[in-house]
């Protein structure tokens, strides 16, 4: 299944880009199985992982959740608002 | 339903016309500006970005808790995006109380849980041209049993 990366605050500029499509190829997968595939793909990544929330709409998922074909996940850093 | 978050200039005059409440005896308010340095650097411009499904989320979500937590009467918060330059308002906040100890107590818990758990970023971008994201808090899921 295909599912869709965004990145937000420093991690845009980290990666070099906004958002890319992952392909976890296979028909189901969690936010987990996501979590693995960026850690060994993107080793740039890794080191952010541990302090880096991800967000499916307006809800912070947790690595149990079931991923959707096509959905967007949210990668948010720890954050400076206010 | 009517948004937190917008690129448009912000004032705190807006939240104060609509603050109208004859149970209301203290209104308490906050108004973050940019500062022209931080760590001893000169700050130019600060560009704020947001994750807009979560964070127009947990500014609704956080109004309504510091009405509950502290008994105030209401609490409107309303945050800038985009670039903005020094002296320009990033963030207001505005509470209406009976009584005014729990509307100060109301605000600075306000101003202190938005920077822990509202996903906004700020980038500063200094004299010279560097730019740099401001260090910040990890987000974390809902919070049970607060």
């Amino acid at each position: 299944m295909k599912v869709k990366v965004i990145f937000y605050g420093v991690l845009r500029e980290e990666m070099g880009m906004s958002e890319m499509v992952v392909d976890l190829g296979k028909s189901s997968a969690s936010l987990g199985d996501l979590i693995s595939h960026l850690e060994s793909q993107h080793p740039r990544l890794k080191n952010w992982l541990k302090d880096v929330a991800f967000a499916v709409e307006d809800r912070i998922v947790g690595r149990s959740e079931l991923l959707r074909e096509g959905v967007e996940v949210a990668l948010l850093p720890p954050v400076s608002g206010g | 339903m009517e948004k937190r978050i917008s690129e448009e200039p912000l004032r705190l005059e807006t939240l104060l016309g609509e603050a109208e409440d004859p149970s209301t005896g203290a209104w308490v308010a906050f108004q973050g500006t940019v500062r022209n340095e931080n760590e001893g650097k000169p700050v130019i411009a600060v560009t704020y970005e947001a994750y807009l499904p979560l964070a127009e989320k947990r500014l609704r979500d956080l109004e309504k808790e510091v009405v509950l937590k502290f008994g105030v009467r209401s609490c409107r918060i309303l945050h800038r995006i985009g670039r903005l330059r020094v002296g320009e308002t990033s963030v207001v906040i505005l509470v209406g109380s009976r009584h005014r100890k729990e509307a100060f107590e109301a605000l600075m818990f306000a101003i202190e849980e938005l920077k822990r758990k509202v996903p906004i970023w700020k980038k500063e971008h200094y004299k010279g041209g560097e730019s740099q994201f401001v260090n910040g808090t990890p987000l974390k899921g809902e919070e049970k049993g607060r």
